[in-house]
């Protein structure tokens, strides 16, 4: 019961932020804002660079607003907005290219057991070559198929696959000094 | 390739993360949207004009194609009316001619006064048969002229008169002269502007009928065709 009249009101927001009424755009940019940039500061390291992404990809969020069509979640859709600004702000500013090997291992870490803090996680992030984060951000973080990665980036799906294992294997590395030095002060 | 226990648990916590933007971000964003506001106004502006445009185009086809007449005529008149011209220029130095043909017979018969001032009264009157189209009327009539002087001749021959008086009544059939081959070319002119007139109108007249006829013709071209498709239409509904 709650959730119907929560539905009603950020349709009825959406609507205003259709018309450009900036009080309505202020209240979207303010719900989700910080959400966003955390999503931004995901792929790209420098705050600055990230926020600038995040408002260039607000404006798409904006001006695309009336194409939203209401059956799927809005927050999904900004979401998508935003990682899709910040891929092309990857490829396009910082010419961020794709070695084509297809070499991947199937392994698994599940013997990792992590407990870091969001900064940890994002410094082991932040280590990757951006070719490897973008693809392990959107694979493990976002969600989508490898077959969607490739789309998005214009490579092949194997190519994706490796990055993703080179990705992992990488983060396993780091994942382990970390821990070391965690035991080691504690 | 299931994600890894480090995965979900990275997942887990980035999604909970928040990350306050600068207080600026806003008013940047405020403003980005502002200039894009300013700038949609003028692209439908913009879209008006175009479609504005090709109105006032569609209008323009629309009209030179029902009233052509107005454009495809008026090459034709300036054609024409060069070419009358020309016949007018034509025709005037025959009246010319002719007028000092008239003058030497009457001078060379040694006509009195009497008869050059005849001559001068039958003059205009023929210059005004003249001026008409046919340049035979002209010849005719000066043959007459001609004849009338003859016959003022004989009668003068009977009526001995001195060459002196003659000599100082051909000054004023100079004189005479002037004035009717001035009333000539004055009546030549007015005629020029009525057979302007006339032929620009019958040129107008043809080519409306010739546009008119056209139109028929698309028209009964059209319904033929239809008529045609209708008729195969139905043959076929009643086939099937």
């Amino acid at each position: 019961m709650k959730i119907i009249p929560l539905h009603q009101e950020e349709a009825k927001i959406i609507k205003l932020a259709v018309e450009n009424n900036r009080q309505a755009q202020q209240q979207i940019y303010g719900r989700f804002s910080s959400k966003m940039l955390s999503v931004c500061r995901q792929y790209i390291k420098d705050i600055q660079l990230a926020e600038d992404v995040m408002i260039t990809a607000f404006m798409k969020v904006f001006i695309n607003l009336n194409k939203f069509e209401h059956n799927g979640s809005f927050e999904g859709w900004i979401r998508r907005i935003m990682v899709n600004e910040c891929i092309s702000y990857l490829r396009v500013q910082k010419k961020v290219k794709f070695a084509e090997d297809e070499f991947f291992i199937e392994e698994s870490f599940n013997e990792i057991d992590s407990q870091f803090t969001v900064e940890q996680i994002q410094y082991l992030i932040d280590a990757l070559p951006d070719g490897y984060k973008m693809v392990f951000n959107l694979y493990a973080i976002e969600g989508y198929k490898h077959n969607e990665i490739a789309k998005m980036l214009g490579i092949n799906e194997g190519t994706s696959k490796s990055q993703l294992s080179h990705a992992r294997k990488m983060l396993q590395t780091q994942i382990t000094i970390l821990k070391k030095q965690d035991n080691g002060t504690e | 390739m299931e994600p890894n226990n480090f995965e979900k648990d990275f997942r887990d916590k980035l999604n909970e993360r928040k990350i306050e933007p600068s207080n600026k971000a806003w008013d940047r964003l405020d403003a980005m949207l502002s200039v894009a506001e300013e700038n949609k106004p003028k692209k439908k502006s913009k879209k008006w004009l175009y479609i504005a445009a090709s109105f006032i185009g569609f209008l323009l086809v629309g009209t030179l194609f029902f009233n052509p007449n107005k454009k495809s005529v008026e090459m034709p008149e300036n054609v024409i009316t060069e070419k009358e011209l020309e016949k007018e220029t034509i025709v005037n130095p025959m009246v010319n001619k002719i007028d000092p043909v008239s003058n030497e017979i009457a001078v060379s018969d040694k006509s009195s006064k009497e008869t050059v001032v005849k001559q001068q009264k039958n003059n205009p009157e023929a210059s005004g048969p003249i001026s008409d189209k046919t340049i035979k009327n002209e010849s005719n009539q000066i043959a007459e002229s001609s004849v009338i002087i003859k016959n003022n001749h004989q009668k003068q021959s009977q009526n001995n008169q001195t060459e002196i008086a003659e000599t100082s009544k051909k000054e004023n059939v100079d004189q005479l002269l002037e004035i009717a081959e001035n009333k000539v070319l004055a009546q030549n002119q007015a005629k020029k502007a009525k057979v302007k007139i006339n032929a620009s109108d019958l040129l107008n007249q043809v080519d409306g009928e010739l546009e008119l006829s056209f139109r028929e013709k698309m028209i009964t071209k059209v319904n033929k065709n239809f008529q045609e498709v209708k008729v195969a239409l139905s043959n076929r509904n009643q086939q099937e």
